[in-house]
């Protein structure tokens, strides 16, 4: 089907109106959980993330942490700064405020920072040696995207692969992120990059199934019942190795999965508005109202965008070496990213849902990027990253808020070296707000999610050290952001 | 000689070990398997050189673990030689295989080893596609369904034609009679006629064959290893070096079981290099090899010293080092040698601005290594240590440890501001620290011998910042020396600056091995097992110091390893 509808409903979104998209359950599609069978609204998960790291002053601007309402926590309502936070949050998500929170102070505790794609999704480094951007995390395990979208708590079991983690990244103008995501997958033999759908005609296609009326033919069951012997015969043929008879299986379930689209009673979802596009960010937005259309018509539940720079590594990533000084090239494309990122909350905000809310309260929309934030020396770290998570996750996450985890200043903790808590339990709390549990997200039991190196001088610094040092440390939340049931 | 049997010869490899004594490694014998952990440790320079020792020899293909997914260049190009560029053109048909995921690697082991969830849709969809076009077009079906069906598929006895033809081309083998039997069988069974071809057509266009590469091999050998088919060999060899299905020359060779002979098999390697789709994937190898997806334009103040126009400058650059490989690579006036590659004077500017960066310094070295395009940064001062770890990460295969960015950081505090210093004196006051040096004695010392050349790789005599206007803001002296830092095997450890070290290079053991693993690891999109890789290591190794860098590439593919998995 081509994606070329150009109907009234672009009329409406330009106009600012809803999108309204049924949610009541007997459209959903099949695969739709038990919660929506109530009624209730699926909380949906998307992570954004671009390359490398901001400076504070970009991100953070002029936030401070005013209370202190624990030891180690700070809070301010962002309600008391003005129409711009900072460069990259500025009045664009004006309205939005009280539907995400910036948090500061979240680390992750690894003695290997540099080139890598995994600190944000995985709460974990690399193999010490292996600076490589594509070297997976040294826990071996998948992100967290990965994780939710295989977790049965998310999806059941007849939701198709194709449309259970979805990847955009529409830029094409940086050869360092265009082919790059943030989501990594252990696929039982090793952890590997997932990559990117790029085109929004590959991304419409992928979800198309769930926007048009079939008819069904019985030669197209028939096909696709053929092509499945055919790769069923070379698996069961003589000399083919466990690993290969594993991906024949896979790929004869891909299969499946288009064979069982043809018959299931699949609603007519609304084709998202298309806009011509003429620019990058028409393709931009594009790719954001499909997202959304999906989400809202519950052909998807879980999502990774990756927001590249408009030059590539040449050029931006020496510019990121300086960005101190601040280089307009890569300053420029920060804010830029922040200007997309309001979009989408926009538009998520804009898409009312049947069962109560906008999709974006019953989303959780994590923005993060490649690196913590840029200090003298340590331009590739993992420490200090910058993160906004918007969306109220059906109302399992308190918003509106500035949290700041580091060391209170105090005796020789400076501005400079104050430090913060581990970034797995901020994973830990998005795990929890989509129904997760430790014996969800954790490879050895007890360990959390994602990896601290305790051998890392940054991890003897942290403050509050004998919270995170329990079991029960590692599997709890972030403080005063999760307003979940307890979820161990 | 078979390709099978027959030993090859080995050059005696050169073995020595020294004592580094740092945190870094410049072994170049990693692999997939290759722990990483050592890096922290004690780390010592083992011998560059790949080898081939008898247990070596009985493992050969057996690096070869699992059939390989088809990338997404591989499907584009194997599409496009079975229905033709024409039907390709078509957006209902090139648009969703373009949609999938790309496959372009930039680091060994890049390449993602899961079947994209998308592909059996996209393949599906363009089936579906190719089948509604192809049967309307009675030039199509004839050309590429056989004659007897350039209007309808009268009996079974045209159908059987049409399944030989296009079902061996997809399957790139021929069909077995059984095969054609159940083919038969089926067509009829979804109503036969028009209908039936046309599902037909689908059903074989969305076959394993266009999603994996298919090895089910012939039995097994003496040592445990799978026999690949001759027709497999074929693929494989066609895959490697074209990135498409084997053409009909080569499946002719297989059919005939002249693949047995590793000379047939060299030779098909040799007109496959040299086909349009084997020399982009030559320009491919170059990408992969020099890490040049892009170069930035240099900064503006530093080209209006040269009284250069910055922009536009990175993208010449960039062409100007693809244009010099290719020509190093195939110019038949030249030896193509990996010396050459390194120590040529050949420039190959197209713009005015890049011509005048190249008569800046007409006699300055400009091989490699010294080219605009790897040295040109776009800030207003080089950096020694990026150059330097460039240098022995990309072309001496070294492995890097990293610094902890806390000491870093404590370091950058401690010194504070050194912009007033030389990239040297800097450099020097950065990682003096005893937890630097051990690394860094390896990084900083072909740093500073590149010191002489500037922000846009123009040679230098002095460092020199500069103002908007291109004039003068600082200056300090320069020095290239380079003393008491290990690179090659044998070779000296001091260095007056990069062209005599470059030179050393050219003649030594270690660049060229990392050249013929970057070979490896690109042909066959994988990391390297310096066991079961190691016999086509030594071969590609063997060819760089005494042969053509298609020498190298033909040694590095056509080759034993090619008839066997694990």
């Amino acid at each position: 089907m081509k994606f070329d509808t150009l109907s009234r409903r672009l009329v409406l979104q330009g106009a600012g109106a809803s999108l309204v998209l049924p949610v009541l359950a007997s459209l959903m599609p099949r695969g739709a959980l038990a919660d929506v069978v109530a009624n209730a609204a699926p909380i949906r998960y998307v992570q954004v993330m671009s390359p490398y790291g901001p400076s504070q002053a970009l991100f953070y601007g002029a936030l401070k942490g005013v209370t202190r309402v624990s030891p180690h926590v700070s809070v301010t309502s962002l309600s008391d700064y003005g129409a711009n936070i900072s460069p990259m949050i500025t009045d664009a998500f004006g309205s939005l405020r009280p539907k995400f929170s910036i948090l500061r102070g979240l680390d992750v505790f690894v003695v290997t920072a540099n080139h890598q794609f995994s600190f944000a999704t995985t709460a974990s480094g690399y193999a010490k040696g292996l600076d490589n951007d594509e070297a997976p995390p040294v826990t071996g395990q998948s992100s967290i995207d990965t994780i939710l979208a295989s977790s049965p708590k998310v999806y059941s079991a007849d939701v198709p692969a194709e449309r259970r983690q979805l990847n955009l990244n529409p830029l094409t103008t940086d050869s360092y992120s265009s082919n790059r995501t943030w989501s990594w997958r252990n696929n039982g033999t090793k952890v590997q990059m997932i990559r990117p759908v790029k085109q929004t005609q590959a991304l419409f296609d992928a979800l198309s199934a769930g926007f048009v009326t079939k008819q069904v033919d019985p030669n197209e069951t028939a096909l696709l019942q053929a092509v499945s012997a055919d790769y069923k015969a070379v698996r069961n043929g003589p000399r083919i190795s466990v690993e290969d008879r594993n991906k024949l299986d896979a790929y004869v379930a891909l299969v499946s999965d288009i064979e069982k689209g043809l018959t299931a009673s699949v609603p007519v979802c609304t084709t998202p508005m298309r806009a011509e596009e003429v620019d990058i960010e028409a393709t931009i937005d594009n790719q954001f109202r499909i997202l959304a259309a999906a989400m809202a018509c519950d052909l998807t539940r879980v999502a990774g965008i990756t927001l590249g720079m408009s030059e590539g590594y040449g050029t931006r990533h020496t510019e990121h070496h300086g960005i101190l000084g601040n280089p307009p090239g890569i300053v420029a494309d920060y804010k830029l990213i922040g200007a997309r990122v309001a979009r989408l909350l926009k538009i998520f905000d804009n898409t009312k849902e049947a069962a109560g809310g906008t999709l974006l309260d019953n989303s959780i929309v994590y923005w993060s990027t490649q690196y913590g934030l840029a200090t003298l020396g340590g331009q590739h770290s993992a420490s200090d990253m910058p993160v906004m998570i918007a969306g109220g996750a059906r109302g399992n996450l308190k918003q509106g808020r500035y949290l700041d985890y580091r060391h209170e200043i105090s005796g020789t903790v400076t501005e400079f070296t104050r430090q913060g808590i581990a970034l797995s339990n901020l994973l830990v709390t998005l795990f929890n707000c989509m129904g997760l549990s430790s014996a969800d997200y954790e490879s050895v039991a007890g360990q959390g999610y994602g990896y601290v190196d305790p051998t890392s001088a940054v991890w003897a610094n942290r403050p509050n050290p004998t919270q995170w040092d329990t079991e029960a440390g590692r599997r709890s939340p972030v403080p005063l952001l999760y307003s979940g049931p307890t979820r161990g | 000689m078979p390709l099978v049997t027959k030993p090859v010869r080995w050059p005696l490899m050169l073995v020595c070990a020294m004592a580094l004594g740092s945190g870094c490694s410049g072994q170049i014998r990693q692999g997939a398997d290759w722990s990483p952990t050592p890096v922290s440790g004690a780390g010592a320079i083992r011998s560059p050189a790949f080898t081939c020792t008898d247990s070596q020899k009985k493992l050969r293909g057996t690096a070869f673990t699992s059939m390989r997914r088809l990338s997404q260049h591989e499907l584009q190009s194997t599409l496009t030689a079975l229905v033709g560029a024409p039907m390709m053109a078509n957006m209902k048909v090139s648009a969703p295989v373009a949609g999938l995921p790309s496959d372009q690697t930039v680091s060994a082991g890049d390449f993602e080893a899961g079947i994209p969830v998308d592909q059996p849709r996209v393949l599906n969809q363009v089936a579906a596609q190719i089948a509604t076009l192809g049967l309307a077009d009675g030039a199509w079906r004839k050309a590429r369904l056989g004659a007897c069906a350039e209007k309808a598929v009268a009996d079974d006895a045209c159908l059987a034609t049409v399944l030989r033809q296009f079902g061996g081309h997809v399957s790139r083998r021929d069909l077995t009679e059984a095969e054609v039997t159940q083919l038969t069988a089926w067509y009829h069974s979804v109503g036969g006629g028009e209908t039936g071809l046309r599902l037909l057509i689908r059903r074989l266009l969305a076959s394993p064959a266009l999603s994996f590469h298919v090895e089910q091999g012939t039995g097994v050998d003496a040592n445990g290893r799978t026999t690949l088919t001759s027709f497999e060999v074929a693929s494989r060899l066609s895959y490697f070096l074209t990135d498409s299905m084997p053409d009909e020359a080569l499946l002719t060779s297989a059919r005939s079981g002249e693949l047995a002979s590793l000379e047939v098999v060299r030779a098909h390697a040799s007109r496959l290099l040299q086909s349009p789709a084997g020399k982009a994937k030559v320009r491919d190898l170059f990408r992969y090899y020099s890490h040049l997806a892009d170069v930035a334009d240099p900064a503006a103040s530093v080209a209006a010293s040269h009284h250069i126009e910055a922009k536009g400058l990175g993208l010449a650059m960039h062409d100007e080092a693809f244009d010099f490989f290719e020509d190093v690579f195939w110019s038949p006036a030249s030896p193509g040698t990996f010396a050459e590659l390194l120590t040529s004077t050949k420039s190959f500017a197209k713009t005015d601005a890049l011509k005048k960066v190249f008569a800046a310094a007409p006699d300055a070295p400009v091989g490699l290594f010294h080219r605009p395009a790897l040295l040109a940064v776009p800030t207003e001062r080089t950096s020694p240590i990026q150059r330097g770890a460039h240098l022995r990460k990309l072309f001496l295969c070294d492995r890097l440890g990293l610094p902890d960015p806390a000491a870093v950081q404590a370091r950058q505090t401690e010194l504070g501001d050194l912009e007033s210093m030389s990239n040297r004196e800097k450099t020097d006051a950065l990682t003096g620290a005893a937890a630097c040096t051990g690394c860094h004695t390896m990084i900083n010392g072909p740093g500073f011998a590149f010191e002489g050349f500037d922000p846009m790789g123009v040679p230098r005599t002095s460092e020199q910042t500069f103002k908007p206007d291109g004039t003068v803001l600082k200056e300090w002296p320069l020095d290239t020396s380079v003393e008491a830092v290990e690179f090659d095997i044998g070779f000296p450890t001091s260095y007056a600056d990069s062209k005599v070290l470059v030179a050393d290079l050219a003649q030594g053991v270690k660049a060229a091995a990392c050249f013929s693993q970057r070979v490896v690891e690109f042909y066959r999109l994988s990391t390297v097992d310096s066991d079961r890789d190691g016999c086509a290591l030594a071969e590609a190794e063997q060819a760089a110091h005494a042969g053509s860098l298609r020498d190298v590439v033909i040694a590095a593919i056509a080759n034993e390893d090619l008839a066997f998995k694990d």
